[in-house]
């Protein structure tokens, strides 16, 4: 993934959305408030190990 | 369903500008040797052509009593601007050159110079900072002034801030309710998208591809597509003021060639240019490029007469929520689903760039 992308992938079939950060961490939600505050959140996403 | 969030604010719809940006002021050929106004970002710019077809920028009021230069007897002679007030007179650089009744100019007296660039059409002009305007970057459409393209277009005045007219565009699952008839079929709303944000590049990308979906009379009509379609909507947003929708028709399972060529489609891009008029008013510009029927008059007849139609069901809904959520109290509340992923990605960058 290039460097500063950001992706929030509405799962098919499903009301679920994936969200991938550009260091390669990825989350799923159903809200995509939920997912943006994840995904600026970097490099400190909330849940990371 | 999808969860909403009941808590979400509308955080997103200030009216505050974002400024030290590029903005759509005019078409090219809106501005002539006739003087041309127009407001953008709460500033009130002038326009004119000098004598060799330069487009000039500068502040709508004298520095004398601040009459309007764009309102008659105010006029040209040659290269200048002469106030129809008292005669005060400047140069295309915006320096006052002549003042009745002495001969000495005072050194203050200049207007305004607003940067401006003619480009793909349109002509922009720097809101901010002027230093700044040379390394701010200025989005392109090309479609819009390129051989193997037609295009029409126009503009239409928008009582609602802008922030209203990017979450409609960003969101086109409305097609299917408020454009139904014209560029609404169901399958847009029910086609999930996926959405990106180029940090990096300050660009939200938001694409809807429908494999097998009604082909709605906006294209069937133009193209001459009879059965079910595939469709591709692929936004991308540049804020503050360029919108792009890539649009493709096809016969259902037609796709691109390997090598990326792509005879068998139909191509049409989509441009908006969101320029802020004051807090609560937009001039909503909007142009619709193509690259089939190149010649066919009436197929530009129908494409501008449609667009137009749905640009003015935008414009009715958003000056109504504007009347509507100009009134509400701080603090209410909004909900936010799937469709919106968009959306709030162009909020997000907007208010980051407002705060910068």
């Amino acid at each position: 993934m290039s460097a500063g992308l950001l992706r929030v992938t509405w799962l098919p079939g499903d009301d679920i959305l994936r969200g991938r950060c550009h260091c390669g961490a990825e989350t799923e939600a159903d809200d995509p408030v939920a997912i943006w505050e994840w995904l600026l959140a970097h490099p400190d996403h909330p849940g990371k190990s | 369903m999808t969860r909403c969030d009941p808590g979400h604010k509308l955080a997103g719809m200030t009216t505050a500008f974002v400024r030290n940006q590029w903005y759509v002021a005019a078409y090219g050929r809106e501005i002539g040797r006739e003087l041309f106004t127009r407001t953008v970002c709460g500033e009130s710019i002038l326009f004119w052509r000098t004598g060799n077809g330069a487009v000039t920028a500068m502040s709508d009021r004298c520095v004398h009593r601040r009459f309007p230069l764009s309102e008659k007897p105010s006029h040209l002679v040659g290269d200048t601007v002469v106030c129809g007030y008292h005669g005060f007179t400047y140069g295309a650089d915006g320096v006052c050159v002549a003042v009745p009744g002495q001969t000495r100019v005072p050194r203050t007296a200049r207007l305004r110079a607003y940067p401006i660039v003619e480009q793909d059409s349109f002509v922009w002009v720097f809101i901010g900072d002027p230093t700044l305007a040379a390394t701010t970057r200025i989005p392109r459409a090309p479609w819009l002034d390129k051989p193997g393209w037609t295009v029409v277009a126009g503009m239409e005045p928008l009582a609602a801030r802008a922030s209203l007219l990017v979450d409609n565009l960003l969101d086109l699952s409305h097609e299917t309710y408020l454009h139904g008839g014209y560029i609404g079929t169901p399958e847009v709303a029910e086609t999930p998208i996926t959405t990106e944000v180029d940090e990096e590049a300050g660009i939200v990308y938001v694409s809807r591809r429908m494999a097998d979906a009604a082909c709605p009379p906006f294209y069937s009509n133009s193209t001459g597509l009879t059965g079910r379609i595939t469709r591709w909507q692929d936004i991308e947003y540049t804020p503050p003021c360029l919108y792009l929708l890539h649009s493709r028709i096809a016969p259902v399972g037609v796709l691109p060639n390997d090598d990326g060529s792509d005879p068998d489609a139909f191509h049409v891009e989509v441009v908006y240019a969101i320029t802020p008029e004051t807090e609560h008013s937009t001039h909503d510009f909007w142009a619709v490029a193509r690259d089939f029927a190149l010649d066919d008059q009436e197929v530009s007849d129908y494409l501008e007469k449609s667009n137009r139609t749905v640009v003015l069901q935008d414009v009715a809904a958003l000056d109504t929520l504007e009347q509507v959520i100009a009134t509400e109290p701080d603090g209410y509340q909004e909900l936010s689903i799937n469709i919106d992923t968009g959306g709030l990605a162009a909020r997000r960058m907007l208010a980051r760039m407002r705060a910068k």
